[in-house]
């Protein structure tokens, strides 16, 4: 093996390792024409993806595909940054392309029936998972295209049945963790999505985006919020109706001092739903901070 | 053969950037303070933001009027006073059921929005005029409807 090889070979490590930072700054110390083979420019839009310099992933998909010809991996990087900076259709240019020359890819195939979904394509998004679960069920880009099909969907139920089955093929995987809490906390389970993004920050610390959501799981976890957690969980239309239902029913039975009462509660507690979540997150925030 | 699933379906203009469409679960409060009035002209304006077919918005529509309609019967062959005590509560419900209509048609629109990084609007000015308004007119023809 050469010495080019095994700095690309340490690059492909670091990313592994979700180390991107150190594996662009291997990546410059790249020189001549080793800086231009194809797998630099496949590692080097890699880790500008995990850096999401979407702009700079474009960029070096493009002079890649320039310098080296096409390649379904840059072709998928171009399409990926692409449905980023918001050109969808170019994206779907780019991801096809890469699919004609690998139909077969199961990262292409979730890559586009994710663009699918997000344009509301989710017929032709449904196929496109089938097929990439036919070639991989277990792969966890499947697992995670399937997910984002039932949320964009609206249907929470069967989004978390896939998160608890993609956690249960994978307990340590990060996405699934992340997936895991990030519907628990669409459905008011707090303390289920607390303890799963704490999880995936643990799985992998790197990630910004599970560092955030277990910091705002945090904020909805605290004592002082701990009376909303039945308004989370049964929704605001459920709670709503039971209230006002329960100081009808008072009323109607002639107890109005207590109807009055139980209202006056409710007042309150509506007000604290409003402000509350505002005031702890300021004040974690603080600690946080300090 | 060419494979069908392998054809561009993505039109650059699909969709037109425009005003910030409003979080579908937010309605919910319009709903209930101000009843199927307030939800379902707000949802309408909704819908137009979200760009969503004509299908989904005759549905909001339908559902709304049916509520309001349901409102009205129920309120008028019920109960003496239609806005106060159980009155209240049926409008809540007849907004809640509005509401529901719209959570089914939007929610899944709102969340391709968001997937494609887009950010929801404030639906405090829009939201408080709406119940004022629509709300007062709503439970003005109630009133009018249970007192003849």
């Amino acid at each position: 093996m050469t010495a080019p090889d095994r700095q690309l070979d340490r690059v492909a490590a670091l990313l592994d390792l979700n180390r991107a930072e150190e594996a662009m700054t291997e990546l410059s110390r790249l020189a001549g024409p080793e800086a231009t083979q194809r797998r630099a420019f496949q590692l080097r839009a890699a880790a500008l993806t995990d850096l999401q310099r979407w702009s700079a992933v474009a960029d070096t998909a493009r002079q890649g595909l320039g310098e080296t010809g096409p390649d379904a991996e840059l072709l998928g990087r171009l399409g990926l940054a692409l449905r980023h900076q918001g050109d969808h259709a170019g994206a779907e240019r780019a991801l096809l392309d890469g699919l004609a020359r690998e139909p077969q890819q199961v990262w292409l195939l979730c890559q586009y029936a994710d663009l699918c979904t997000m344009v509301g394509q989710t017929g032709k998004a449904a196929q496109l998972v089938d097929r990439a679960a036919a070639l991989a069920p277990e792969h966890p880009l499947v697992w995670v295209s399937r997910f984002q099909l039932a949320y964009a969907a609206g249907d929470d139920r069967t989004a978390q049945r896939i998160a608890r089955d993609y956690l249960g093929r994978w307990p340590d995987h990060p996405a699934a963790l992340f997936l895991h809490g990030a519907i628990a906390g669409e459905r008011g389970q707090v303390g289920l999505a607390q303890q799963s993004f704490g999880q995936a920050v643990a799985q992998d610390p790197t990630d910004a985006d599970y560092a955030d959501a277990a910091w705002q799981s945090r904020v909805y976890a605290h004592p002082l919020l701990l009376p909303l957690r039945p308004l989370y969980r049964l929704g605001v239309l459920r709670t709503w109706l039971i209230a006002v239902g329960t100081i009808v029913a008072l009323n109607v039975a002639g107890l109005e001092p207590v109807a009055a009462l139980v209202g006056l509660l409710w007042l309150g507690y509506c007000v604290w739903s409003w402000v509350a979540p505002t005031l702890v997150r300021r004040l974690v925030l603080g600690r946080w901070r300090s | 053969m060419a494979d069908e699933l392998f054809r561009p379906t993505i039109s650059p203009t699909a969709r037109p950037a425009g005003r910030r469409p409003w979080r579908p679960s937010s309605l919910v409060y319009p709903a209930l303070l101000g009843g199927a009035a307030p939800v379902t002209a707000l949802a309408l304006v909704n819908a137009h933001r979200l760009g969503l077919p004509g299908r989904a918005r005759a549905a909001v529509l339908g559902a709304g009027l049916a509520a309001l309609a349901a409102r009205v019967l129920v309120t008028a062959l019920l109960l003496d006073d239609g806005t106060r005590g159980p009155g209240r509560l049926i409008g809540a419900l007849a907004g809640g059921l509005a509401w529901l209509a719209v959570s089914a048609t939007q929610k899944g629109a709102f969340r391709g929005y968001e997937m494609r990084g887009g950010e929801a609007g404030s639906l405090w000015g829009p939201g408080v005029l709406a119940v004022l308004v629509l709300g007062f007119a709503e439970a003005l023809l109630v009133l009018t409807v249970a007192g003849a």
